[in-house]
């Protein structure tokens, strides 16, 4: 069987700089991908070239075993939801019509008649039900991630693209977010998450794919790639990597730097 | 993205949203019906409404059995009615427009006039009325309106735009220069016109109503209507643009070409306006604000209320141009520069105060 | 916003601007303003600008006036001596008549005792015909005679509103090629209502057939000949005092509104006709000047004028003849020099109709010194 999505010696120039260089990897459904990498390794290019947003300069990624260059913007939008950094609108739409803008894909289909209850679900599940009728622009950055990720979810399709879906939130809900991908997961849904927090990556990631100057530096098993010694050297810094006591995945502790006060 | 505003607006009219859109609108349809019985029941010449009704009556062949003198049917019929058909020609379409190129510019000052369609349009009109060629007859003019019109916006646009972005200052600024290089062009053509031409082109900058035969409305009428029922097929694409440019792209949208079908669409509907009438500044501007603030940005809504709107201020201000100097007139631009630019600070001032920004 | 509010202080400079300009009382009765957009006015259709040498003018006028009659004018003052009696004039407008407009149209005038005038000089010529008080609206230029400033106004006549003149209730509206918008003429003659436009007549030598042609309109052909004939006679009268004189003064008509727009008139510009009658040299015309064009200090220098033609209010707009001097260019003349400046009333030096003998004996008498 093919993997859902795959990603074939992609590369991506933008004059002269080349930010994706030769990336390669495979996700399948049921299975959350982490991207992690230092910051400008290419991690949010490869979210766009794996969206369809930006064609790569060189190689081609498949979806269900079709090349996205020759897809419609329907027929992605159909197959994968994408959830940006911040959408950055001043127009006040209410957290409920922007939740609801991820049934657009739908519009027109069958599917169109689960609108109402996919809405609601999402809603549900991201604990935004309380403030659908607020203007989207007054929300805080963290209530808008979450509105946002309601309506990627529902968007309902069977891949999930996410950029730093945790930044803006705090402990409870960085842990209610991944739980809800935990979820997707387990309904079938192929999830690739760029991720900041290296910790969260091994702690919730089945793989990890590490980005280094856009190159693939390492992909697999959160074990096999957060090792000290690689992680050290892509992130410029002495790390240790300790086991989860309780859980038994690796944690990730950037090193002190050594700091000689005179005397 | 198919879906047609105008039905779409009946089904709005249920508490659906803010529950300000039924009313909302109900109150803009009644605004126009009032607005047009009082332009077609004021005027120069007094025409009592019974007699009023009895003409338009007749004309949708009802009989009232009322006798109507010839020259009062005449300034009913053949003067005031398509002045009200191409006031509402020209107001909707600048209100829709207006609210068009707001979205997919994701800009609230990207009003028509501010991106080059009437500046765009005028030229292209002096252009023809200098050169003094009418190639294809009655329909140059308009044609030439229009072709300035999109290309003075794609200019714009085309300059306004890097790496897949507006700048809001960009865009003001884009907008600004190439008004000046149009009013430059204007101004020259102005200096190379005889006395005649000279007339037209005044006629033209300062905006008017007075030039509406139905000769001349009817094609105006005919795009307008097009565009006026083009356009809000776009309606949920454009919301998805004003959400974000790569979130609608997400969703489906084909932003470039929604981009360009929508500059392409809204030139035509302000254009054929700006061809008649000549520059009528801040409507397209004006209105689409105002009614965002009352029933929200969702444009299935917004664009057909905001073309309701625009039709309901430029039959007022026509009216004013009309009457406030009886027996002559005022010209139609002054008039909406006028109410049009206190208006549009005091929105300003007050929605920098509420929002800290542009809603 | 700059913009908008750029549009808006535009809209408003060019209202007024029209609105001034249209007055008749400083600009050229026969020109535009240039509506903010370059500081120029139009020039005059180049039709009725052709003008011949100077002195033909007395040759090609006075043949025309045979059926010349006695009895005075009521509207006019400077006529000169009255021709004798050979028929009475009409008691009446004797109608229907039927004429051809300057577009070429036939057109049937049943009745004027409702008339709508579009231009000044047209008023002037009515009111002069005896037919003042026939006239029920007609457009700000029209100032003269003193009665005609409190008819109902209709406007600038380049703008119309044509519900404003329908309302009027008027039997004939009569207008020059100036008259507009086309469509609301278009509309205005829908209704039923007969619109008569005539060439704009803006040279000594189409008086009288401006006056005669108006004459004919409204039923009162020998009321017209016989004005058309004094107007010619105290032209006539007026320009042989002109040929006693051997000097040519060069005269220089100045377009003149607030410090910044100077304009030099030329050919087409409305008074060449007049200056040349007068037994001078237009300078605008000799420097090539067509219409209207901006005044280049060193220009005006070489050219060199005895003599400055201005309009009174226009005159006043620079601050009389002290704030003219000071314009640059104008000083360095014989004009400036001599503080030679000559200012008229609008309408009376450019409303070429039966006061322009009058006015042209008033301008020989103030450029020959």
């Amino acid at each position: 069987m093919t993997p859902f999505l795959t990603a074939d010696a992609v590369s991506f120039e933008v004059g002269r700089a080349r930010l994706l260089d030769d990336v390669g990897f495979e996700a399948e459904r049921g299975e959350l991908l982490a991207v992690v990498g230092p910051n400008g390794a290419g991690k949010s290019t490869l979210l766009r070239v794996l969206a369809g947003e930006s064609a790569p300069s060189a190689g081609a990624v498949h979806i269900d075993g079709r090349p996205i260059a020759e897809m419609r913007a329907i027929e992605l939008a159909r197959l994968r939801a994408v959830l940006p950094q911040q959408t950055p609108t001043t127009f006040r739409f209410t957290a409920r019509e922007v939740v609801s803008f991820g049934r657009m894909p739908w519009l027109n289909t069958p599917e169109s008649a689960e609108d109402h209850e996919a809405i609601d679900q999402a809603m549900h599940l991201t604990e935004v039900a309380s403030m659908g009728s607020q203007p989207f622009p007054t929300l805080s950055g963290g209530e808008q991630t979450l509105v946002s990720l309601a309506r990627v979810l529902s968007q309902r399709t069977p891949l999930v693209l996410l950029d730093e879906p945790t930044s803006a939130l705090d402990l409870r809900h960085q842990a209610l977010v991944m739980d809800l991908l935990h979820d997707l997961t387990a309904r079938g849904v192929a999830v690739i998450a760029v991720l900041h927090d290296l910790n969260l990556a091994a702690t919730h990631a089945a793989r990890v794919l590490l980005l280094h100057h856009g190159r693939v530096a390492a992909c697999g098993p959160a074990r096999d790639v957060l090792e000290a010694s690689l992680l050290s050297e892509v992130f410029e810094h002495p790390v240790r990597v300790i086991e989860d006591p309780v859980e038994g995945n690796p944690l990730v502790l950037p090193e002190r730097r050594v700091r000689t006060m005179a005397g | 993205m198919p879906g047609g505003g105008w039905r779409r607006l009946w089904q709005r009219a249920r508490p659906s949203r803010a529950a300000g859109a039924g009313p909302a609108f109900a109150l803009l349809i009644v605004l126009l019906v009032v607005a047009v019985l009082l332009n077609a029941g004021i005027g120069a010449v007094r025409v009592p409404p019974l007699e009023v009704a009895t003409v338009l009556l007749n004309r949708v062949g009802i009989s009232t059995g009322i006798e109507v003198d010839v020259l009062r049917e005449q300034v009913v019929w053949g003067i005031r009615m398509p002045r009200i058909v191409l006031a509402i020609c020209v107001g909707a379409g600048l209100g829709m427009a207006g609210a068009s190129l707001q979205a997919i510019f994701r800009n609230p000052l990207a009003e028509p006039g501010l991106i080059g369609v009437s500046s765009g349009g005028a030229l292209g009109a002096i252009v023809l009325i200098i050169t003094g060629v009418a190639p294809l007859g009655w329909i140059s003019l308009p044609l030439a309106a229009f072709a300035g019109a999109l290309l003075l916006t794609l200019v714009v646009y085309g300059l306004a735009r890097s790496d897949g972005r507006t700048q809001m200052v960009t865009l003001i600024l884009t907008g600004v220069a190439m008004n000046s290089v149009a009013g430059g062009l204007i101004g020259l053509a102005g200096f190379l016109a005889d006395d005649a031409e000279l007339r037209s082109i005044v006629f033209w900058t300062l905006g008017s109503l007075a030039g509406a035969t139905w000769r001349a409305v009817l094609p105006v009428a005919l795009i307008t209507v097009c565009g006026l029922v083009l356009l809000p097929r776009y309606a949920r694409a454009m919301n998805l643009i004003v959400l974000g440019e790569r979130e609608a792209f997400h969703l489906g949208v084909n932003t470039e070409r929604v981009r360009l079908l929508v500059i392409v669409l809204a030139t035509l509907v302000a254009g054929a306006g700006v061809a008649v009438a000549g520059i009528v500044v801040f409507v397209g501007l004006v209105v689409p604000h105002l009614l965002r603030i009352v029933i929200g940005p969702d444009h299935r809504v917004l664009l057909p209320a905001s073309a309701l709107g625009g039709a309901i201020l430029l039959l007022g201000a026509d009216l004013v141009a009309r009457t406030i100097v009886v027996p002559a007139e005022l010209p139609l631009g002054v008039v909406t520069a006028l109410i049009g630019g206190p208006y549009f600070l005091w929105l300003l001032r007050r929605t920098t105060r509420e929002q800290g920004g542009w809603m | 916003m700059i913009q908008a509010a750029r549009r808006a202080a535009l809209g408003v400079v060019a209202l007024a601007l029209a609105a001034a300009a249209c007055t008749g009382d400083d600009a050229p009765a026969t020109s535009l303003p240039a509506t903010g957009t370059a500081d120029r006015t139009a020039t005059a259709t180049p039709s009725a600008a052709s003008t011949p040498a100077p002195t033909p003018t007395a040759e090609a006028t006075v043949t025309a006036s045979p059926t010349a009659t006695a009895s005075p004018t009521p509207a006019r003052t400077a006529t000169p001596e009255p021709t004798p009696t050979e028929q009475p004039v009409e008691e009446s407008p004797q109608l229907p008549v039927t004429v051809t407009d300057a577009d070429g149209n036939e057109i049937v005038i049943e009745d004027v005792s409702r008339l709508v005038v579009l231009n000044g000089s047209i008023t002037e010529i009515v009111f002069a015909l005896g037919l003042g008080d026939h006239v029920v609206g007609a457009d700000i230029t029209s100032i003269y005679p003193p009665e005609a400033q409190d008819l109902p106004k209709v406007g600038v006549q380049i703008a119309l509103s044509a519900e404003g003149v329908i309302a009027l209730q008027p039997t004939l509206v009569i207008g020059t090629t100036f008259a507009g918008p086309p469509e609301v003429i278009e509309q205005i003659r829908g209704t039923g209502i007969p619109v008569l436009i005539i060439p704009d007549y803006n040279t000594l030598e189409a008086i009288e057939e401006k006056i005669t042609r108006i004459g004919t309109a409204l039923g009162v052909p020998r009321r017209g000949e016989r004005l058309a004939a004094q107007s010619v006679a105290s032209i006539k009268e007026a320009i042989a005092t002109a040929e006693t004189s051997d000097a040519a003064p060069r005269v220089a008509f100045l377009y003149l509104r607030g410090a910044h727009t100077q304009l030099i008139g030329g050919d087409g510009a409305g008074a060449t006709s007049l200056i040349e009658a007068a037994g001078g040299i237009d300078v605008g015309v000799e420097a090539g000047v067509r219409g209207f064009t901006a005044i280049t200090p060193e220009a005006l220098v070489t050219a060199n004028p005895d003599v400055f033609l201005v309009i009174t209010t226009g005159l006043e707009s620079v601050g009389g003849i002290d704030g003219l001097l000071e314009i640059p260019g104008m000083a360095q003349t014989t004009a400036g020099r001599n503080r030679a400046v000559v200012d008229f009333d609008a309408q009376y030096l450019l409303g070429f109709g039966p006061r322009s003998g009058a006015a042209l004996a008033e301008l020989i008498d103030a450029i020959h010194p």
